[in-house]
């Protein structure tokens, strides 16, 4: 192999560089790598509403202009449930109280928001013959005595609040309040986190084995979010002891183990470094990229270390096998880090903050690994002394090489035909079951956390409980014409119909809007008589609902009342039911918009969720569309031959297929958490099909049949691409167990293009480059009859020694 | 605390008179309606077939045979329909919100819409009766009653009163032989000639009633809001208050399979008399959602509208 070099190749310029000045570098190495490891120590890990929306989508700009009048983003709800008998009881009033009041006194917390049966927002109204009357539910002077607890449960009943902050069943109650965007004190974003954790504080003082606690809101869930990515370490570790006991197990050298770990640490903690020094936190949604960095930078070490080791093997010395290490590899791997890369930069297709900061952070990630890879890992192995006794036990290894030989049948004719008939019988299935891949969510609850999360348990007990519901779709309405234009029956009317078709759609459990409203207060105003449940036909009326409306603090409509709030509350939040209701609304949309009225699509949690299903599915395209383009330019640019090209990208293009094929299977929807792994599947699959190649296209160029060029490259690369596949697979899968939900799914996804990529590169790469390759190969044949006879005429040091182990 | 007074309808009027009459756009856009999902008014039959009448115009419609599978069909008004009533030889009235009256004369297959806004100026009728023949009698707010002695063709204001009387009228009701045209504070007045004249009576409460009925046993019952249910033994000289301990209002009424007197209200509120009206307990079995706004026999079960929409009811204790 020395000897086909050109020794004035700028690879080999490059690696005599970097072994000359081996002291210098890894010097300057430590220093930045101490810098930026006192610099880690600052990093962040902080979550933001803002970031996870795509913010220039359509509905985010309706959800931005009305964010200010049209709370109800941001709630959190603390429900007592009391497991004995009814909320009517003395202890139980005692603790909601106590809950109320500490709800009150947390920081963020709108105070005129908070809403229980102890404050006093909550009030009842009746009508008796004299007109209205009406009250606290629960008095300033309540002291607990029996005729008290009587009369709050008859207030409550007579109230509308059953339902709302005191359950159906009138066994749980709940302290209602929402969130503010910014801390009046600090003049800061509120932190999320702390309150999730003040609620938390909250359940732990107030459960008991009579009292059930259940908070939900979404400052609960990126708490609890949060705290499960703190776990992340914990599988972190995890994953770096498999990878170290699996490098121990390949290399049987401690010394190689080490350098691995330590080159694959090295661009790690220059990542988390550099992430404060240019401002950046770590959002919880891609703590999971640090290792991710990690994983891919020991594939790449193996590679390193595998070809020097082979090197050593056949008797180089060892300041020399790392020079020609370097050298031979710096191409494949440059490409394939780059290949990486672009894997990672296409994701930003996706507007929204958090993808970008995803996309940034991995290829900061990768980039410093392109350095780490090539300037610290080779000097490195040139200081490293190999003992005899080591070298012995590598010069055992090279006994599983039968297995490459008799896999590399498959790189001929009539055998190649196999691997490419199951290949287009799994184009085939894939293509059928990708088809039933959804976009989003396709369970209920928060999609981050486990089904059986404490967040969604909590949530379902609230959703059973109460008549409110949690994904809530908020329509605006926006109406031109004059001072208040809402009182105009007309314009009522034509909510009113608006109303009536919401109600209608699938999935929607119920509608809370302004005509809704009005109705209630025409029926109590005439004496409660549902004869009256209507939108009435003159305009002092329907003003007098609107009226009251305002005075009740209605976050239905704006205080111009030109612009109303229509809640839709869904059953859930599946893809489904958000694209069914979102069609439905654009239905009404072209049908009534006119110069009085204009529909817009979207505020409430559901309609960031639809905002976010829609960025995902417009980018899902380009990013794929721009990750097949770029690696194939790539490869393009590296062999010069289209086929050589198309050997690598078809097996690729499968994986992502059956990957969609196994989403659809698992049930995992293509989202904002999911639609970067098979970016990354791609990104990273790609290093087995270069590194094969690249060793490949040697053999051929020197005349090597197709099947002896990829058995060649199985030997001396093949080895390392399957370890570095497995370990990778291994370590990935152990994410399956994590507590967050997402975490879990990216596990499953990666092991499986992680393996299915490997799959690929050694079954059915080299079956497309039989077939492709076939001109090759007659030329070959008129040179050496036979692929044995031919291997005998390659004099490489080498390949004497490897088929000596053979 | 606080209290406070307010005439809802005389404010009403005062600012209504003024307000011009709008005509409703008729909706464009086509979509099914679940019989579940819109607030119902009132429900008749006619023949085999059960209909209902709801909010912006819809009218659902069932059979005997299949009484859970309800037609939708928007009328030509788009305003919420709070009364229907049907004939003889498929002549019938809806009438509502805004005023509207619309009349078919083919058992409610097709609704042809009657211009009655000269009078009616877009209040609200709240009730429709067939008083026999071809006569029809419509009522509603502030004293609005027009009738229709051609099977509802053609319309023409009625007075109900020679005093001024502008308070709401809410249901018309056949009891024995007489006629009862019920409403707001009070306001009572029966009719012994099938609704051409009629005579207003002293109301034994100063509060609005929304329906009665005469009892199995040919006493007079009226029932309304708060609870309130009174009963007379002698055509309306003197009542007594049946006990109903509850405060919610009561909107309609039925005749159970063994006489027992039935009172439906607001928040799915149901109310069974086995004495004749003198005192009524709640059904053991609720779970009607919304305010109950009409209710009727049908295969032994009650058909029941209410603000959350029409179903099948059956109480435990039949």
């Amino acid at each position: 192999m020395k000897t086909t070099k050109n020794p004035h190749t700028f690879t080999r310029i490059f690696a005599q560089a970097v072994l000359r000045h081996c002291r210098l570098l890894l010097t300057i190495m430590v220093l930045i790598t101490l810098i930026l490891g006192y610099s880690a120590s600052k990093l962040r890990v902080e979550a933001g509403f803002m970031k996870m929306i795509p913010l220039s989508h359509e509905y985010m700009t309706t959800f931005l202009d009305y964010r200010g009048e049209f709370v109800g983003a941001n709630r959190i709800m603390v429900s007592l449930r009391n497991e004995n008998g009814t909320v009517f009881d003395k202890e139980f009033l005692a603790s909601l109280k106590q809950a109320t009041e500490e709800v009150f006194y947390l920081t963020g917390v709108e105070r005129s928001s908070v809403t229980s049966l102890f404050t006093p927002n909550a009030r009842y109204s009746e009508v008796v013959e004299e007109g209205f009357t009406g009250g606290n539910l629960i008095e300033a002077d309540y002291s607990g005595t029996e005729q008290e607890l009587r009369d709050i449960r008859e207030r409550t009943l007579k109230s509308n609040w059953v339902g709302r902050i005191v359950s159906n069943d009138l066994q749980s109650a709940m302290v209602v309040a929402t969130l503010q965007e910014i801390n009046p004190e600090t003049n800061e974003q509120i932190d999320l986190q702390a309150i999730g954790n003040a609620l938390e504080e909250i359940r732990s003082e107030l459960e008991t084995d009579d009292i059930t606690v259940n908070i939900i809101g979404f400052s609960k869930a990126i708490g609890d979010i949060a705290n499960g990515a703190r776990g992340v370490l914990v599988f972190f570790a995890v994953a770096v002891l498999i990878i170290a006991v699996m490098l121990f197990w390949y290399t049987r050298s401690k010394r190689l183990t080490t350098l691995t770990l330590i080159t694959a640490a090295v661009p790690v903690v220059w990542l988390l470094g550099l992430l404060p020094i240019l401002g950046l936190t770590l959002d919880p949604m891609s703590i999971l990229v640090p290792f991710l960095i990690f994983a891919i930078a020991v594939s790449h070490a193996v590679q390193m270390c595998n070809a020097w080791k082979l090197d050593v093997l056949n008797g180089a010395n060892i300041r020399h096998a790392a020079e020609d290490s370097l050298s031979d590899l710096l191409v494949p791997s440059v490409v394939a880090l780059t290949a990486n890369v672009l894997g990672f930069l296409v994701i930003a297709f996706v507007d929204i903050e958090m993808v970008h900061e995803l996309a940034l952070t991995a290829t900061l990630g990768v980039g410093v690994m392109i350095l780490t890879n090539a300037l610290m890992l080779p000097p490195m192995l040139s200081m490293t002394k190999m003992d005899e006794h080591a070298l012995e036990r590598l010069t055992s290894k090279g006994s599983h090489f039968w297995f490459w030989e008799k896999l590399s049948v498959l790189a001929t004719t009539p055998k190649a035909y196999v691997p490419i008939t199951c290949a287009i019988a799994l184009t085939v299935f894939g293509a059928y079951q990708a088809d039933k891949m959804h976009v989003g969510d396709l369970s209920d609850g928060v999609p981050e956390l486990r089904d059986n999360a404490r967040y969604n348990q909590d949530v379902r007990a609230v959703v059973s409980q109460y008549s409110v519901g949690i994904d809530v779709l908020q329509v605006i309405v926006e109406v031109e014409g004059g001072n208040m234009p809402c009182v105009q029956p007309s314009i009522m009317q034509q909510l009113e119909e608006f109303e009536l078709f919401l109600r209608q759609q699938p999935g929607v459990a119920s509608v809370n809007a302004l005509p809704g409203f009005v109705k209630g207060v025409t029926q109590n105003y005439a004496e409660t008589s549902p004869k009256w449940h209507v939108v009435p036909g003159n305009k002092a009326q329907v003003a007098q609902g609107v009226a009251f409306a305002t005075r009740s603090g209605s976050t239905m409509m704006n205080a111009d009342c030109d612009a109303m709030a229509m809640s839709v509350f869904l059953s859930d939040h599946k893809a489904d039911t958000i694209s069914d209701i979102v069609a439905a609304v654009k239905t009404f949309k072209t049908t009534y918009d006119n110069d009085q009225l204009t529909y817009r699509l979207a505020a409430g949690n559901v309609g960031v969720m639809a905002a976010t299903n829609e960025a995902v599915t417009a980018a899902n395209p380009w990013v794929n569309a721009a990750l097949f383009v770029s690696v194939t330019l790539l490869c393009l640019a590296m062999f010069r031959s289209l086929k050589i090209s198309l050997c690598i990208i078809l097996p690729l293009a499968l994986v992502t297929l059956l990957c969609n094929a196994f989403m659809s299977l698992l049930g995992i929807g293509l989202k904002v958490n999911t639609l970067p792994v098979i970016a990354l599947g791609v990104g990273s699959g790609i290093d087995y099909g270069i590194y094969l190649f690249e060793r490949m296209k040697h053999e051929l160029d020197q005349g090597a049949s197709v099947q002896k060029a990829f058995y060649e490259a199985l030997k001396q690369r093949g080895t390392a691409s399957a370890f570095t596949a497995l370990t990778m697979t291994v370590s990935v899968a152990t994410w399956y167990f994590s507590d967050l939900k997402f975490q879990a799914d990216m596990g499953i996804l990666l092991a499986f293009m992680f393996l299915v990529n490997l799959l690929g590169a050694i079954l059915l790469l080299p079956a497309i480059a039989a077939l492709l390759l076939r001109g090759r190969k007659s030329t070959l044949v008129r040179q050496s009859a036979a692929p044995k006879a031919s291997s005998q005429t390659i004099t490489s040091p080498n390949y004497r020694e490897a088929h000596t182990n053979s | 605390m606080f209290n406070y007074r307010f005439g809802a309808s005389l404010l009403a009027l005062a600012l209504g008179a003024a307000a011009p009459v709008v005509r409703a756009e008729a909706p464009r856009l086509e979509f099914d309606i679940s019989p579940r999902h819109l607030a119902i008014f009132e429900v008749a039959t006619m023949g085999d077939r059960y209909f209902a009448v709801g909010e912006r115009g819809v009218l659902l419609s069932s059979t005997r045979s299949h009484p859970d599978q309800w037609q939708s069909q928007r009328l030509p008004e788009p305003q919420s329909l709070i009364g229907l009533a049907f004939g003889l030889n498929g002549h019938g009235v809806a009438v509502g919100q805004g005023g509207v009256i619309l009349s078919t004369t083919n058992g409610g297959h097709t609704w042809t819409s009657i211009d009655v806004q000269a009078h009616t100026r877009g209040d609200p009728f709240m009730d429709v009766a067939h008083l026999g023949g071809n006569r029809f009698l419509a009522i509603g707010a502030f004293g609005l009653a027009m009738g229709s002695s051609d099977g509802g063709l053609s319309w023409q204001p009625v007075s109900i009163s020679e005093d001024y009387f502008d308070r709401h009228l809410y249901a018309i009701v056949k009891a024995g032989n007489d006629w009862l045209l019920i409403g707001e504070s009070g306001s009572f007045f029966t009719s012994n000639d099938a609704g051409v004249n009629w005579t207003q009576r002293q109301s034994p409460y100063a509060g609005s009633f929304f329906g009665g009925t005469a009892t199995p046993d040919g006493a007079l019952l009226l029932y309304g809001m708060r609870g309130q249910v009174w009963r007379s033994e002698d055509q309306g000289l003197t009542w007594k208050r049946s006990s109903t301990d509850t405060q919610v209002a009561f909107n309609a009424h039925g005749i159970g399979p063994q006489n027992q007197l039935y009172l439906f209200g607001n928040g799915g509120q149901v109310l069974i008399s086995k004495n004749d009206g003198r005192s009524f307990e709640p059904a053991q079995r609720s779970g009607v959602p919304g305010d109950i706004t009409a209710a009727t026999r049908l295969n032994g079960k009650w058909l029941i509208g209410s603000t959350a929409g029409v179903r099948l009811w059956q109480a435990r204790e039949e």
